[in-house]
Formats: C-alpha cells, sequence, structure tokens
C-alpha cells in the first residue's frame, strides 16, 4: 500500500523602506516569495517522504549527550511516530529541512547543524557548522530540485541541539521539525 | 530626516501523506508556520536597516561581504549601509545546472558570519545551497551581534565554469 505525499512551503520577506525628505517623499518596497508544491515522487520538485517531531529538548548538561536521539536526527534511519505507533523514515535525499524554536526564554539557546564532531558533516554543511536561533525563530533550507544526499557513512545527521552552556538555562522547551525528502 | 522601516516575515509548510487499503483510508496531514512583523526600531523584535541584492559570482569565485560596509542601490544613487544586529537572513541560489552549487561560507575568514551566527562558539562553517535553493534563518528578539571579528560572508561559487547569480536579504537593526 503505497504512500502518497503532496506538501506545499511557502516564505514571504516584505519589506517597506521609506524617507521623509520634503516635500518629496521616498518609499523602497522589496519582495522574497517562495511558494513550492511539491508533489509525490522522486524527481525535482517532487518528495516521498516525511518526518516531523515536536519535541522537548533538554539543555545538554541536564544528561544529555551528542548522542542523544532527541537532538540529533539522523535522516538515514527515522522513526515517525504515527497513531501511537512507529514508522521508518529513510530519506536518501533531504529537500526541505524546517525548524521552528517553541521556547519562550532568552537564554533557550537551540543550536541547529552540525555540532557534534567533524564527523557529522555531510552535504548540506560541508564543514562542521551550526547556527543560533531563539524562541519564535526558524531555519529552513531547501533544495527542491536535487535534494542533498543522504549517505549512511557521514552524510545523515544533523543536530538540534539545546545549548546550556551559552545561556546557563536549565528549562527544557519545544522545538517543531519538518523534513521531507526521497525515500531510501 | 527620517527613515522608516517596516517587514513583514512568514512562512510555512503543509502536507498530507495518504494510502488507502481494501476497506479504509488513511492520512497524515498538518500545517505548521509563523508570522512576524518587524516595526522599526532597535529594540526587541525591531529593526532599522535592510539590505539586499542580486548578484552574479564569476565561475569558480567567491566574493566577500561587510555586513558593516554595504551599499544599497536606490533610484540612481546609492545608500551606505552598516548592520549592528543581523535578525532575518535569506539567500537564494539562482543557479540553473546541477554542479552550479553556492556555499556560505566563513572558513577563509577571520572575522566571519558562522562565527556570527554562532555567537562566537565556533569560528569556521559553511552551508551548500543547491540550484534553485533557498535557505533563511531568523533571530527575530536579539539579533546576532555584529561586530569586528563576525562582520564577514562569503559566497562561493562551485560551477567550474558556469557564472551563478545568487540573491540575498538581510533584516536587523
Amino acid at each position: 500500500m503505497p504512500n502518497t505525499l503532496t506538501a506545499k512551503v511557502n516564505y514571504s520577506l516584505r519589506g517597506r523602506y521609506t524617507g521623509d525628505d520634503a516635500p518629496g517623499a521616498q518609499a523602497e518596497q522589496f519582495v522574497y516569495e517562495l511558494a513550492q508544491t511539491l508533489t509525490d515522487g522522486s524527481g525535482a520538485g517532487q518528495a516521498d517522504v516525511m518526518a516531523h517531531f515536536m519535541l522537548e529538548v533538554s539543555p545538554y548538561m541536564l544528561g544529555g549527550s551528542a548522542a542523544d536521539p532527541i537532538k540529533q536526527f539522523n535522516l538515514n534511519a527515522m522513526v515517525q511516530t504515527l497513531w501511537g505507533e512507529s514508522f521508518s523514515r529513510d530519506f536518501a535525499k533531504l529537500k526541505l529541512l524546517y525548524v521552528e524554536h517553541l521556547g519562550a526564554q532568552d537564554t533557550q539557546i537551540l543550536r541547529v547543524g552540525t555540532w557534534a564532531a567533524a564527523a557529522a558533516d555531510n552535504n548540506i554543511w560541508p564543514v562542521q557548522t551550526d547556527s543560533i536561533i531563539g524562541p519564535g525563530d526558524h531555519f529552513m533550507l531547501a533544495s527542491f530540485t536535487d535534494g542533498y544526499t543522504v549517505t549512511a557513512a557521514t552524510d545523515h545527521l544533523f543536530y538540534c541541539y539545546a545549548d546550556a552552556t551559552l545561556g546557563a538555562n536549565y528549562e527544557a522547551f519545544d522545538i517543531r521539525v519538518i523534513a521531507l525528502g526521497v525515500a531510501a | 530626516m527620517t527613515n522608516t522601516l517596516t517587514a513583514d516575515v512568514r512562512g510555512g509548510v503543509s502536507w498530507t501523506l495518504a494510502a488507502a487499503s481494501d476497506l479504509s483510508s488513511q492520512a497524515d496531514s498538518g500545517n505548521v508556520g509563523f508570522v512576524h512583523s518587524y516595526q522599526d526600531g532597535s529594540g526587541h523584535y525591531q529593526a532599522a536597516v535592510r539590505w539586499h541584492d542580486r548578484r552574479t559570482l564569476a565561475a569558480a569565485t567567491s566574493e566577500t561581504l561587510d555586513l558593516t560596509a554595504l551599499t544599497q542601490q536606490l533610484l540612481d544613487g546609492t545608500q551606505a549601509v552598516t548592520l549592528a544586529t543581523l535578525r532575518e537572513l535569506v539567500i537564494v541560489n539562482h543557479g540553473t545546472a546541477a554542479d552550479q552549487t553556492l556555499d556560505v561560507s566563513t572558513d577563509g575568514l577571520t572575522n566571519g558570519l558562522w562565527e556570527l551566527l554562532d555567537e562566537g562558539n565556533q569560528t569556521g562553517g559553511a552551508i551548500r545551497l543547491h540550484r534553485g535553493g533557498v535557505w533563511a534563518i531568523s533571530r527575530k528578539k536579539l539579533g546576532w551581534v555584529i561586530a569586528a571579528g563576525t562582520k564577514e560572508i562569503e559566497l562561493i561559487n562551485n560551477a567550474p565554469g558556469d557564472a551563478t547569480d545568487y540573491s540575498i536579504y538581510m533584516v536587523g537593526t
């Protein structure tokens, strides 16, 4: 019984920059808009596997580790819970990675990337890399045509890492992660 | 003279994963998203500075942008733009060939963006954008604070034979 996946991804940034040098009025408008519909399949503009998670992440110093599955995502062997059951979600390619920080305090630091070790570098981050986002922030990366190739050796991991060493905040918080791609 | 910036950023993902068997149909569907509107200012969740450009990198070349010394085209003139904090960053790779990957890097820099985005914890880093690829990241409330040591971003066109266009948008204070 094959699954059929359809998805839509939207992003927009609109700005208006005005000046008031009389007797004129100056205005600049700029916009970036992305509206992508993904149909079921493995080609360009398509995806046939997804995983979504609403997770509570606990700061590292509370006993988490780089191997903690809550923070380390293995695209080569994801497990999605639906109806309370476990479903395997193995990606051959990653088309979209979307992360939202749902915490509320400034000191709830979330690092997204390949923090753990050079061995976790992959096709997304060619070298060890991570970036910090805070409450209400987002991280979105899309490759709708090609997708990021996932291999089991070193190219399958990314981290969402609650770092208490930076913020000295020991309260857990929620994150939301969406991944769309092509099934292995 | 008072210049004023307002900006609106929103995004989201919706999906339906469906299947049918002999006696039933099943689906997992959902949507997530966010909306944020920046008002002019330098406080929390505010922005007052923007910079955007569509640029071309020749084959197998790179360029470095200094976030404290940018130039914005306005009508037939230019405006100097200096960012003190970065709150929204969007980069779009307009390449159409498979080898037109774009690296957003600071690996060879000492004053690099990744140290900015990782707030001083890590000096190097890179993210790779494929043809048509998009990367968007935000730090809405506090922004990433730009300092002398975190002011540069390097864009690398990995295509050996093709020039590659990219667009970049920044909103901050």
